[in-house]
């Protein structure tokens, strides 16, 4: 018998605002502990706290994002628990009336398309961070509160989710969207992303879905995947030898990778929830949902589509540009900034000049951008670009442990990059010419031009220049010239190489095969 | 609605509060009383009326996202029974298994 799970997710995510939901504490991760807090956020007595406008609506945009309603009249709740990272004693969050309600996303897992309802958005403010174990074995704990009042919003699914590996795809969609809406960094490490799970199992056969058990405590893709392998496999085994499925929570250790249930006294959720009497309601008008639809950043899968329409990328190179808002700007940027130096005349491309200074979630698509009047093999140039942006580009990055974003605010901007490109293709660098200039580009202020010339990249296209060399070759390597027109014909190569070796890389490698092949014809 | 001495005990605990028996026992007395009031208000008739959850009805009161001034650890620190360098020095909360 076969059994399927119901998966559903509780997503957490920190708002980039610059303050906290209801103080003007700096809302800032890492730093020195307890240097970004004030009496509202520590919970001192008679102070009062005052919502964060932005926060709503960074809340707002979620929900917009996600295709919910956004509720007409919304409010806080106040939930009761002890915990000594939580100075109130209570978090203020949100409970009968969520900001929103309903929307969905849709995924798609190796060419299927799933879709996963959203039950609800709401906001909620974040508690201190507790660091156990330390204080030099004492088993005190140290309290952080730098943390405390940055606000979340929460994300609640319905269990829609058939499999651990359309869970990925959610998540990764889910948090794809967030970031390119600009409302979180998306940042793992630094927890601003985090996640519950409920998980049940259910035979095939079976039409209602059965108990589910609560993972807490999940803060990586790879934590969610474990935890979920884990589970299911754990509560298929229990149905099939006839067992039950206790409803539980369960907490997911990350360095013994397995889940271990909380103590029945930290399960006890008597939150005694109550409408927040420090804080009044809040009426969202239709104006305010236009004002920030009409605000709206581009989602990813608009950005994935345009790159397959409008500049004929393949599906995949699509995906993987759009992993992140800044590769995607990068690339497109570039790509326009090409198109418009290769038509002669055309104007130039008008492109934001510092596209990175600017918020992600305030930039402006350079979808809107046109492309130059008469712009020809679009795809052959924008599949270059994504080679360079996915090889060249990501190495880079990757290799100086920058992003795309101060690789393309500080090092080479599009316009730069497309530059270069320009050069290689007139020929006037080789390829492997045009990689040493980008890496040149990226450590100097120095013109392409210029840079060309200090590295000795020029190329030499120059058919007499080459015809010389060639020559040259030709008569010094006579054995090899001798066994090739025997037909030991991946001499030609060997060959080639020395043309390359004798010219310094310099030699434009079409130009100087035409030749090698039309004078090995010869004679 | 009377209150239980079991219903005073459950509230105490979640509220991290301690008591003698005997306090119990007054209390669920006084719980009760309280509670008897607004079973009074509970025979008021009210279909039709929309729920008011605060006394005053201001609503959309929201600030800018402007960073002000924050306090500085020591004074953050000040009332705390225990630090560790700027950290709050609690008794150990999760414990080992």
């Amino acid at each position: 018998m076969g059994y399927i799970p119901a998966i559903g997710f509780e997503v957490h995510a920190q708002l980039s605002t610059r303050s906290k939901i209801f103080c003007d504490s700096a809302n800032e991760s890492g730093g020195e502990p307890n240097t970004r807090v004030c009496s509202v956020c520590l919970g001192m007595p008679g102070v009062l706290p005052v919502l964060n406008r932005e926060a709503v609506r960074l809340g707002m945009r979620v929900a917009l994002a996600l295709g919910a309603s956004i509720a007409e009249r919304t409010g806080f709740a106040r939930k009761n628990y002890f915990y000594p990272d939580l100075p109130k004693g209570y978090q203020i969050t949100q409970h009968e009336h969520p900001l929103a309600r309903g929307g969905y996303l849709d995924i798609d897992v190796e060419g299927t398309a799933r879709r996963v309802g959203i039950r609800q958005i709401h906001l909620e403010e974040d508690a201190g961070k507790s660091l156990h174990g330390p204080a030099g074995g004492t088993g005190a704990s140290l309290v952080d509160m730098n943390r405390c009042g940055v606000p979340l919003v929460e994300i609640v699914t319905l269990p829609d989710i058939q499999s651990v590996d359309e869970a990925d795809a959610f998540l990764t969609e889910l948090r794809r969207i967030l970031v390119f809406i600009g409302v979180t960094s998306g940042d793992m490490h630094e927890g601003s992303l985090r996640f519950d799970t409920n998980v049940s199992v259910r035979s095939l056969e079976a039409e209602p879905l059965g108990t589910a058990t609560e993972i807490k405590n999940l803060n990586s893709f790879r934590a969610v995947r474990k935890a979920l392998e884990h589970e299911i496999a754990r509560q298929t085994a229990l149905l099939r030898s006839g067992g039950e499925v206790r409803h539980e929570t369960l907490l997911w250790d990350d360095v013994a990778r397995r889940v271990a249930p909380m103590r029945s006294k930290e399960v006890a959720s008597d939150y005694r929830y109550f409408p927040e009497p420090d804080l009044g309601d809040i009426a969202i008008e239709s104006e305010w949902i236009e004002e920030v639809r009409g605000a709206m950043p581009e989602l990813p899968a608009a950005v994935r589509a345009r790159l397959v329409d409008r500049y004929g990328l393949p599906a995949y190179d699509a995906a993987v540009l759009t992993s992140d808002p800044d590769t995607a700007l990068y690339f497109e940027l570039t790509v326009l900034e090409l198109l418009h130096l290769l038509v002669p005349g055309a104007a130039t491309a008008a492109l934001p000049s510092e596209p990175f200074d600017v918020a992600v979630g305030d930039r402006q698509s350079p979808g809107e951008a046109r492309l130059p009047e008469g712009a020809e093999d679009v795809s052959d140039t924008a599949r270059k670009v994504s080679s360079w942006v996915m090889t060249v580009v990501g190495g880079y990055v990757n290799a100086k442990g920058i992003d795309v974003a101060t690789l393309g605010r500080e090092r080479v901007p599009p316009a730069r990059l497309a530059a270069i490109l320009m050069e290689e293709r007139r020929g006037a660098i080789s390829e492997s010419g045009a990689k040493k200039v980008f890496e040149a580009a990226a450590e100097s202020e120095e013109e392409i031009g210029f840079l060309i010339e200090r590295l000795n990249l020029t190329q030499v296209s120059g058919e007499e220049d080459i015809e010389s060399v060639v020559r040259e070759v030709i008569a010094g390597f006579p054995e090899e010239v001798a066994r090739y027109r025997a037909g030991e014909r991946k001499l030609f190569g060997y060959l080639m190489g020395q043309i390359m070796r004798a010219t310094h890389d310099r030699a434009n490698p079409r130009v100087a095969s035409e030749i090698l092949g039309r004078l090995l014809r010869m004679d | 609605m009377a209150v239980t001495k079991e219903d005073v005990r459950h509230v105490a605990s979640l509220a991290r509060l301690a008591f003698s028996d005997a306090e119990i026992e007054e209390l669920a007395a006084e719980m009760s009383e309280i509670l008897g009031f607004f079973e009074s208000l509970a025979r008021v008739d009210t279909a039709g009326v929309e729920p008011a959850f605060r006394a005053l009805r201001r609503e959309n009161v929201v600030r800018d996202d402007d960073v002000g001034e924050m306090l500085s650890p020591d004074d953050a620190l000040a009332n705390a029974p225990d630090r560790e360098g700027n950290y709050f020095r609690v008794p150990g909360i999760l414990p080992k298994e």
